[in-house]
């Protein structure tokens, strides 16, 4: 603090000066024209303002105190009182506004104080003398402002209240006499935020993904008083969030199997930052870590389905899924939620054996091309043939008991190329298959059938007829 | 962004086996393709290889042949236009493109789709998506056994010496991104740091307690306006988390300079200057200290030093013009005085 300062508009303390020295010229006169009889009868009778009214035991405690307005300091009462026909009672020169407006000259903006645009100067500052800078009556960081605003008018009653608000010191955001914004506000948008939070948003806002509202308005998240929810928000998560991101509530809200993390806890926050991100969707940290920070172990569904342990998948399988090695789980899985198995973006088939159907496939036709699956016969669609003959149309295309992709592919990871299975599933049992790539081709022996060789060197043969069909 | 797969000379071997139909051309394509990849049978990455050269006609029957556009970055997306992904990603790439002029100058884009279809069909579909980049035919999967494409959309960024600088398997989330900082790269305007800081960001540092940071803002914003008790207060709490920031302490003597306490304004001034004896700031308060005790000498010594170093802040220009005054040089005084005045203006 600044202890015992006196200070002084010094414009003003000029002028006063000047008009001091023939004021006090007069009181002078007056002074010993009168003399001693005032003095006798000072509370009784007649009476005129001199310089001693601060002087000699009457009004000292006006300039007794830290600041004092600079009339008193001068001992120029008489610039703003009069006397009631000579008697010691009071009143002012003017009215209350005009009165301080005579040397207080105010350029006002549009919006205007209440109590300034009303002249009611006295509301906030003392005429003659006051503890706190500006002669006000109270500390204005303090409670200056709650002398008229009730606090549960500012949502100060609230569980979690802004600390400039809570403490009283509106002049951080407002102005006290007018201003251009609205709500006398300092400044507009998110400027005003900035004034104080700049240090720990200065990195986020060079960030490259900004929540729209931190470039338009922080209010449009935050109240600014004071909010029954953390962080000053007006709602909690993640219905706050649902008013402006209605598609993703819709998927939340109706999907049969909503993803988890997006209900519990911190629920939109567990992934999301709310003000700005390096990576896309203002995810908090890279998609695949975040994901496995949770999937790092075996994760029981509420429908009771047990998912795997990712993180220990990827440990012991080298061979990376393309989506895996990009950081892109939601390639397949929606983060929000689904109607699929396994909250998949698109239709893939769950079982073994699937009746082959295009539409069934989508999640892989995202990527892969459907043409692999549609064209027995070729020599550009896929390595896994046999001269022309296409292996994968051999087994996925088929009106009975088609091969569905994850019959012979990891859907994450494997140990075997292009993502084989080291172990088919079928039913309970896991058949082993062991897959073996060379140059031309490869070798496949699997519980479905006898080991199988195939080259793309181009030989003239009959279809493969399987020799196992018996499941 | 990954690696798409390994081509091999084989392979290409193999393809010149096909039907009658395809053997022609692509016994073509192999030895050429032979010659370009002799050294990716050491499963060398799609990245850094030499393109292999391709003719392809587009729409409207074009032929585009890739060494033509040489000494351009080239984006090659494979893809279909009936899939999702590739739209994305032709939309991203648009965007990209749109966003700044130098890319659209310096980037030549081409989509190379292999499904059999009607010529009509593709115009209809590239009108209705607005697509702006020539689409080549492929209906031999020629160029997408040379690229090795098993996930569409894939991307290829290829420099103005035809070499593959990056390959994007499939379309993620962070395509943009990734091109974006791919092509600012190529053009100079991202260095190599930055680019890899995009492509494999490892997450962003613990958040540190900004206490302190947040009360020195406070007071720098009361003390601008005016609120100098209140400012006070604001950089005691800073000082309470960092008992020695220069920030505060310099704003605290500049509050003290205006309330006409000089001395301890120098305290403060004193204070930051034993930490960083070059601290201009702190010497120019020093120099005002001096100014107002009518020490001169020592005022000018240390405001001739900031001025010397282009310092600059919102009234230093008047403070110097307050000395050449004091001085009696009244010419050089105006000089300064009319500098400040510029300055208001300009930052009006």
């Amino acid at each position: 603090m600044i202890d015992g300062d006196v200070r002084l508009d010094e414009m003003s303390l000029n002028r006063w000066k000047r008009s001091a020295q023939g004021v006090l010229f007069v009181l002078s006169l007056v002074f010993f024209a009168v003399n001693n009889q005032l003095y006798a009868q000072e509370d009784t009778s007649e009476i005129e303002l001199r310089a001693s009214c601060v002087d000699n035991g009457c009004h000292t405690k006006y300039s007794e105190s830290p600041y004092v307005h600079s009339p008193v300091l001068l001992k120029t009462c008489d610039v703003c009182h009069k006397t009631q026909e000579n008697r010691h009672v009071f009143t002012l020169i003017s009215t209350e506004g005009d009165l301080c407006t005579f040397c207080h000259k105010m350029k006002l903006k549009n919006v205007v104080h209440e109590p300034v645009a009303k002249g009611e100067c006295l509301k906030c500052h003392d005429p003659h003398s006051s503890d706190f800078s500006y002669l006000l009556n109270a500390d204005p960081a303090k409670k200056l402002c709650f002398s008229c605003h009730e606090k549960k008018e500012v949502q100060l009653d609230k569980k979690y209240s802004h600390a400039p608000a809570a403490q009283g010191a509106c002049i951080l955001c407002h102005e006290t006499h007018s201003s251009f914004n609205e709500k006398l506000l300092i400044s507009q948008g998110n400027t005003l935020c900035l004034f104080c939070h700049n240090k720990e948003f200065e990195q986020q806002l060079k960030m490259r993904h900004l929540h729209l509202p931190v470039i338009q308005n922080c209010q449009k998240c935050h109240e600014p008083h004071g909010s029954n929810n953390p962080m000053l928000l007006y709602r909690d998560e993640p219905e706050f969030c649902y008013d402006c991101h209605q598609d993703i509530a819709q998927i939340i809200k109706t999907s049969s199997r909503v993803h988890e993390a997006t209900i519990i806890g911190k629920s939109c926050s567990n992934c999301h930052a709310a003000h700005a991100s390096p990576l896309p969707r203002l995810l908090v940290q890279p998609m695949f870590d975040g994901c496995l920070s949770c999937h790092d172990e075996e994760i029981q569904d509420p429908d009771g389905t047990v998912l795997g342990n990712i993180a220990k998948i990827m440990e012991e399988n080298p061979i990376k899924h393309g989506p895996i090695q990009q950081n892109n789980c939601v390639a397949c899985h929606n983060p929000h939620g689904s109607n699929i198995f396994r909250r998949l973006v698109s239709y893939f088939p769950e079982d073994f054996y699937a009746p082959f159907d295009l539409q069934e496939y989508n999640l892989c036709f995202q990527c892969h091309s459907k043409e692999t699956f549609l064209e027995e016969r070729t020599t550009a669609l896929t390595n896994f043939r046999d001269g022309d003959l296409n292996l994968h149309y051999l087994h996925v295309n088929k009106e009975v008991k088609g091969r569905t992709c994850r019959a012979c592919h990891e859907v994450h990871a494997s140990k075997q190329k292009a993502h084989v299975r080291a172990v088919v599933p079928y039913g309970n049992w896991e058949f082993p298959l062991v897959f073996q790539a060379d140059v031309d081709g490869g070798t496949c022996a699997a519980g479905c059938h006898d080991e199988k060789s195939y080259g793309r060197t181009y030989k003239k043969i009959e279809p493969l007829q399987e020799t196992d069909t018996s499941h | 962004m990954g690696k798409i797969g390994n081509l091999s000379v084989q392979r290409i071997k193999i393809m010149s086996k096909v039907s009658a139909k395809q053997k022609v051309c692509t016994t073509i394509m192999g030895v050429s393709l032979a010659l370009s990849s002799i050294g990716s049978l050491s499963a060398q990455p799609l990245e850094k290889r030499i393109t292999a050269n391709f003719a392809l006609k587009d729409l409207a029957g074009k032929e585009h042949v890739l060494k033509d556009v040489r000494g351009k970055i080239v984006v090659l997306i494979f893809g279909e236009l009936y899939q999702q992904n590739t739209v994305k990603a032709l939309q991203d790439m648009k965007k990209i493109l749109s966003v700044k002029q130098s890319y659209r100058d310096t980037v030549e884009v081409l989509l190379i789709v292999s499904e059999k279809k009607n010529t009509q069909d593709y115009l209809k579909v590239k009108e209705g998506l607005e697509i702006p980049f020539p689409i080549l035919l492929d209906d031999q999967r020629t160029v997408y056994a040379q690229y090795e494409i098993i996930a569409l959309p894939s991307t290829f960024v290829i420099d103005r010496n035809g070499i593959i600088v990056a390959a994007f398997p499939s379309y993620t989330i962070a395509y943009y991104d990734h091109m974006d900082a791919q092509l600012g790269n190529l053009l100079g305007e991202i260095s190599k740091e930055e680019l890899e800081s995009v492509l494999n960001f490892q997450g962003a540092s613990p958040p540190i307690d900004q206490t302190g940071e947040r009360y020195l803002s406070l007071a720098e914003h009361l003390r601008k306006r005016g609120w100098y008790d209140s400012a006070m207060n604001a950089y005691q709490e800073a000082l309470k988390n960092d008992p020695a920031s220069t920030e505060a302490y310099l704003g605290m003597g500049v509050i003290y300079l205006d309330l006409k306490k000089p001395d301890k304004a120098g305290e403060a001034f004193q204070f930051v200057l034993k930490n960083n004896p070059d601290n201009l700031a702190a010497l120019k308060g020093m120099g005002q200290v001096y100014l107002s005790r009518g020490e001169i000498d020592k005022a000018e010594s240390l405001l001739k030093k900031v001025i010397a170093a282009n310092y600059v802040d919102d009234d230093i220009f008047y403070v110097v013009g307050e000395l050449y005054e004091k001085k009696g040089n009244h010419k050089e005084a105006m000089r300064y005085y009319k500098k400040n005045c510029e300055q208001l203006l300009r930052e009006q």
